[in-house]
């Protein structure tokens, strides 16, 4: 971290601290600005939004230092803040600030910059997040998907697959898409988004501890247990259930979370049929409409579709949000719900055993997966893992709610703390 | 502990624990299966085949499993409304294939079908003894 | 001259294709069989009135479903018996009544989905696969010689051959699957088999058919010619 030059905290020259400096990125402020206006600004650093945040850790307690460093264009320092992912957008602190800063909004549109900054390749950050580039985006996997149908004899016939080998696959889709298509289709993207992934993970963590330690911060919890409560703070949603204002994401967002949960596990379930050792015999798909699995898969269909309705409605017509989301938003939301819906429309088709309809529909069905997947690490979809990595990074530092700061003296850690 | 805190918990619990079980619940059954019901025959077949070695069928395998349903339509049409009698009908079907339970309604259950030909086409379920069901 | 020369070329295309066509016809006509015109005689002067021969045996073969109760039960072929009023002697006779099947049906003619259709043989047969129960051609029929299966067919005397559930209208068909392998229909075998021999079914286009010389050796009458349906079922001694 100190190869680049960032204006981090410096190091103390003398007691007493050395002045700070602060190099504004106005082009940061301009991108802020443009996402959700000049709100931030307003804000005179009264604190009341800190002291309302239920999930403000009493050691360094935000949004009130984020709005602050915000104004004065402090990329650097924002995005390797923990605190702008154990925000929540729970919006009690907009709710409650007397200028009407609302600084909600600008820790979300701060952790929408933090994924574009950290996710890799960038191009992809960008186009993902660009209302111009969705044709485009949806348009790749289209074309590819449709190119390997077209070609999946010449394919298949390369690869030494034939079309019914082995699999007792009985009114499938096999006959246009393939299993052995549909896997390897999607591992390739998978190891994209796997790199992807890593890359954004590795190096935001480093980026987060790296400052944490400069702050003086002591890692009083080992990695795996923190790792542990976090993943018990996720499944129960614990953090959702403080909030106040945007309450209704204690029901929507198990919905979804749970609902996603269950189609990835019957994914899965079907991916690795082939090498169960619980599956006696060939594995045989599509399932019944009373298999467990597609019980199990309907229900996490529904659930899914429950929550997004459910969210879509609170940022349309209710009132803990304070906009109702600009395209950075709105795109991962409906992407997800696009996913369930064309998902139930090919089971319904499949029931109705309409040709080629049903067909037609698993295909548009695999373009709107392919880019809830693929560009999950570029998208909103990303907070699955920068906002899992600020929590076992803060539950790892102490960093979290009834924890008491770390005794050490302002001057020692040589900083004016604003 | 206060109660409000033992509340706490057990929201929290709830909230995270009964998703978990209806997630993992096809896998207990499956597992439940697997264990439990050890006097399966692993060597049955799914569907029961003919004995080798036969003439064969009137299409090839890989045909049947896909159309087979389209095979008998067409043939179906012609017969019924075209008056040109085939080689082709379900009751030759039946000389290789004995039973329905253990030959179409394999693949029929495992995907959900009920194709109503059985109601007034003679297609036996059941081996001599059991129970006759003509639907399904 | 290209145009004469393209039109010349074009008439004589559209005339081969034409003849073509015609030929394509011919031969898929005198494939099917279309020179066969099925009828049937029914020598009454053969037939005891107490005889149900062809009733049973039509109903074995066909799998016709008898519930016991006289509005569902169903009749491809039915013994009635009629006085004949203005006849001196008032006498009754009794006769097999079955579907006429007329060269003109109305059964076929108002079907709405083309269920009921006239063979090439000239037989009216049900696609029961296609039939929507509208039981439209009951109505239709002048001879009552249709019937609907308002209940499910329990039985199933032959297995071999199919039964006709819930739903769908039926009559007789002339054992159209037992013609097309050359054998006689149920009902004509057992009249045979009972010793009476009343019921013929013969081509009506082969002029050395039994039914032919039948028909032009004795006086034949069919039951309500008037109405133009033109059934093919005739009687000797009605």
């Amino acid at each position: 971290m100190e190869t680049t030059a960032k204006t981090s905290l410096p190091k103390p020259d003398t007691p007493g601290g050395a002045p700070l400096l602060v190099n504004p990125d106005l082009a940061f402020i301009h991108t802020l600005s443009r996402r959700i206006g000049e709100n931030y600004k307003k804000c005179m650093q009264c604190g009341t939004c800190s002291a309302t945040c239920a999930l403000s850790p009493e050691s360094a307690p935000f949004p009130r230092k984020e709005v602050i460093w915000a104004a004065w264009g402090w990329k650097d320092r924002l995005l390797e803040d923990p605190d702008v992912w154990l925000c929540y957008q729970c919006n009690d602190c907009s709710t409650r600030c007397p200028r009407s800063a609302h600084p909600g909004d600008l820790l979300a549109a701060v952790r929408q910059e933090s994924i574009a900054h950290y996710a890799r390749p960038r191009f992809l950050a960008r186009w993902v997040n660009d209302p111009r580039y969705s044709a485009l985006l949806l348009a790749v996997p289209a074309v590819l998907l449709g190119l390997a149908v077209r070609l999946r004899e010449s394919i298949g016939g390369a690869l030494g697959l034939v079309a019914d080998a082995g699999d007792r696959i009985v009114y499938s889709y096999s006959s246009t898409l393939p299993h052995w298509l549909l896997n390897g289709f999607f591992f390739l993207f998978a190891i994209l988004v796997l790199v992807a992934v890593v890359t954004g993970v590795v190096g935001f963590w480093r980026d987060m501890k790296a400052a944490e330690l400069a702050r003086g911060g002591v890692q009083v919890r080992a990695l795996w247990p923190s790792l542990r409560t976090t993943l018990k703070n996720v499944l129960a949603h614990e953090n959702f259930g403080e909030c106040t204002t945007a309450r209704i994401r204690y029901v929507s967002h198990p919905f979804t979370f749970f609902g996603f949960l269950a189609l990835t596990v019957v994914t899965v379930w079907v991916i690795t049929g082939g090498i169960n050792p619980l599956v006696k015999g060939d594995f045989i798909y599509p399932f019944s409409f009373w298999s467990p699995w597609k019980i199990l898969a309907n229900l996490g269909g529904l659930a899914v579709v429950t929550g997004c309705v459910l969210t879509i409605r609170e940022r349309l017509f209710g009132t803990a949000y304070n906009t109702a989301g600009n395209y950075y938003d709105w795109s991962f939301l409906v992407t997800l719900i696009l996913v369930a819906l064309t998902g139930f429309v090919t089971e319904l088709l499949h029931y109705f055993r309409l040709e080629p309809h049903r067909h037609v529909a698993y295909f548009i069905h695999l373009v709107w997966v392919f880019a809830l997947i693929v560009y999950m690490p570029y998208s909103k979809f990303a907070h699955i893992l920068y906002r899992t990595c600020a929590l076992v990074l803060a539950e790892s530092f102490g960093r979290k709610r009834g924890v008491p700061p770390v005794e050490t003296s302002r001057q020692q850690r040589g900083e004016e703390q604003p | 502990m206060s109660s409000r805190r033992i509340l706490g918990v057990g929201r929290n619990a709830a909230v995270a624990v009964i998703p978990l079980l209806i997630i993992l619940a096809p896998l207990g059954h499956a597992i439940y299966v697997e264990v439990l019901a050890d006097d399966v025959d692993d060597a049955q077949a799914f569907l029961e085949l003919p004995a080798e070695p036969n003439d064969g069928c009137v299409r090839e395998t890989t045909y049947m499993r896909f159309h087979h349903w389209e095979l008998l339509r067409e043939v179906r049409d012609e017969v019924v409304r075209g008056g040109v009698r085939k080689e082709i009908s379900l009751t030759r079907c039946r000389e290789c294939h004995p039973s329905r339970e253990k030959f179409c309604n394999r693949c029929h259950q495992a995907v959900s079908l009920e194709p109503d030909c059985f109601g007034c086409h003679y297609y036996p379920a059941a081996a001599a003894g059991q129970r006759e069901v003509t639907s399904r | 001259m290209k145009r004469r020369e393209f039109l010349r070329k074009g008439g004589w295309f559209l005339v081969g294709t034409g003849c073509g066509r015609g030929l394509l016809m011919v031969a898929a006509a005198s494939a099917a069989g279309a020179d066969t015109r099925w009828g049937m005689v029914i020598d009454l002067t053969r037939c005891p009135a107490d005889c149900r021969a062809c009733v049973q045996a039509c109903r074995q073969e066909n799998n016709v479903a008898l519930h016991g109760d006289t509005r569902h039960d169903i009749h491809w072929i039915r013994k009635v018996t009629i006085r004949k009023k203005h006849q001196p002697d008032g006498r009754e006779v009794s006769l097999p009544v079955l579907c006429n099947h007329c060269d003109h049906p109305p059964c076929a003619q108002v079907c709405p989905v083309k269920a009921t259709t006239q063979r090439p043989d000239g037989i009216v047969i049900v696609d029961h696969h296609r039939c929507i129960g509208c039981r439209y051609c009951l109505i239709a029929c002048p001879y009552n010689a249709r019937f609907f299966n308002y209940r499910e067919n329990e039985d199933w005397p032959n297995p071999e051959y199919p039964k006709r559930s819930h739903g769908v209208a039926e009559s007789c068909h002339l054992c159209a699957h037992r013609l097309d392998q050359g054998l006689q229909p149920a009902c004509v075998d057992a009249c045979r088999q009972a010793g009476a021999g009343a019921l013929v079914v013969g081509n009506l286009n082969d002029p050395e058919s039994e039914i032919s010389r039948l028909i032009a050796g004795n006086p034949v009458q069919r039951i309500r010619p008037d109405l133009g349906t033109e059934p093919k079922v005739h009687y000797i001694g009605l």
